[in-house]
């Protein structure tokens, strides 16, 4: 006969484990809110750079920056986003399938990773995957423009890179794309392939540039070195809204897993309560039995 | 017409406002913005004191780097910092300063590469604190 004892053990234990992830699931929901304040905050910046950039692109037509070169070498660098801790559902994983569907669509290429988060480098790591870079514990607090900045600053300098530096066999990457997930709502995550060099041409706004009189355009500096100074930033300001899109949708994916953590906890306690109290009245019954048996007996 | 002041952060929209009249800190010094405005693009200094008039009311905010873009009036900054004066907090800022003047003398001292970087940061501090100075005396 089953163990009355051990059913009402386990049930406990159940309970335990759905009150963790009750909570677990109201402190995503707020660290949510907040990432998604952050996010929606800092869109207007990138959208007004766009403008600029958009703006300035249709009224300097000979430009040149070693950000915009098109080259057609075979190598890649990949940057993820992944969170740095788990239980969040598929998030890393949804993530990671979309790196490894680009290496095997792309088997010309030789494909090098750089790591934004723990997950994604751990498992590369274990894959003995090419990992040129990695950055962890980025968004375990708010994240920094400066952390942004940072990473800008790296991939532009191996973007920029001696051709290929023979020593540390580091190769100069032909091509930079960004994997992340941006954030659409608490329960929707998309995993987005961007990419990031060379900086796509901007088609400059024809029609807005010609509606203003560009001839008498003042620039206070040169075209050139403002174009020189913008394009970096802009990279920067592309890895910073990714990094907080990433995050806000960890937080959401995060919530809706520990959602339904929580109602599968809540399942499996009414069938081990169904289970304890067949037990318990099988029981009864035996007890009953014994008892009639008895006292036909005598 | 008046111009329309717009500050943006990677941060956040700091404002979007009207002005009659804006005073702004570009790289190669401050430049004065009244409406009709030829269009203009320039990078932002380092570190100063950007100043708007709207109806004889002037309010002060410390802009650090960027760009901004003047065209039709409209006065767009895209700055890396950006705070209204009276949002520093001047204790803060003042704290910021002395260490940004011990971080260039420490520099000097060891002939650092650095010395120029640190310059710049130390005038931005500077312009910080005399910002929330200006407004929160």
């Amino acid at each position: 006969m089953p163990n009355l004892q051990g059913v009402r053990r386990r049930i406990k234990a159940v309970k335990n484990m759905r009150q963790i992830t009750k909570s677990y699931k109201l402190v995503s929901a707020s660290k949510l809110r907040r990432a998604q304040d952050r996010v929606t905050s800092a869109r207007p910046y990138a959208r007004k750079m766009m403008e600029v950039l958009g703006g300035l692109a249709g009224k300097v037509t000979d430009f040149t920056s070693p950000l915009l070169e098109e080259r057609t070498g075979n190598r890649t660098l990949i940057v993820l986003m992944t969170s740095d801790k788990g239980l969040c559902g598929g998030f890393n994983a949804n993530l990671i399938r979309a790196v490894q569907q680009y290496i095997r669509e792309n088997t010309n290429q030789t494909v090098e990773l750089v790591t934004v988060g723990r997950k994604g480098r751990d498992f590369f790591r274990r894959r003995g995957a090419a990992i040129r870079k990695e950055y962890a514990n980025l968004t375990a607090k708010t994240v920094l423009y400066q952390d942004a900045a940072m990473i800008a600053r790296d991939l532009i300098g191996m973007f920029e890179g001696e051709s290929d530096n023979e020593e540390t066999l580091a190769i100069r990457p032909d091509r930079v794309l960004l994997v992340y997930a941006e954030f659409k709502s608490a329960i929707s995550q998309i995993v987005k392939v961007n990419q990031l060099l060379p900086v796509a041409r901007f088609e400059g706004d024809a029609a807005a540039a010609e509606a203003e009189t560009t001839s008498d355009y003042i620039f206070e500096q040169s075209p050139a070195e403002i174009f020189d100074r913008l394009l970096p930033r802009f990279v920067e300001t592309q890895i910073f809204q990714a990094l907080l899109e990433s995050v806000a949708s960890e937080h959401g994916a995060r919530m809706a897993a520990m959602d339904s953590a929580s109602r599968n906890a809540g399942d499996v306690i009414n069938k081990l309560t169904l289970n304890m109290n067949r037990i318990r009245q099988a029981a009864i019954t035996n007890e009953i039995i014994e008892v009639v048996s008895g006292a036909s007996a005598q | 017409m008046p111009l329309t002041l717009e500050i943006v952060t990677p941060e956040r929209p700091l404002l979007a406002t009207e002005a009659d009249e804006v005073v702004l800190p570009a790289l190669d010094g401050e430049i004065g913005v009244l409406p009709g405005h030829a269009p203009l693009m320039s990078q932002m200094s380092v570190g100063g004191i950007l100043s708007y008039k709207n109806a004889g009311q002037e309010t002060l905010a410390f802009v650090s780097q960027g760009f901004v873009e003047i065209a039709a009036d409209r006065v767009t900054i895209l700055a890396e910092r950006a705070e209204l004066a009276t949002e520093i907090n001047l204790e803060d800022a003042r704290a910021a300063l002395r260490e940004a003047e011990l971080a260039v003398q420490k520099a000097e001292k060891e002939n650092s590469n650095d010395v120029g970087v640190l310059q710049a940061d130390l005038e931005g501090a500077l312009a910080r604190v005399k910002a929330a100075e200006r407004t929160q005396r």
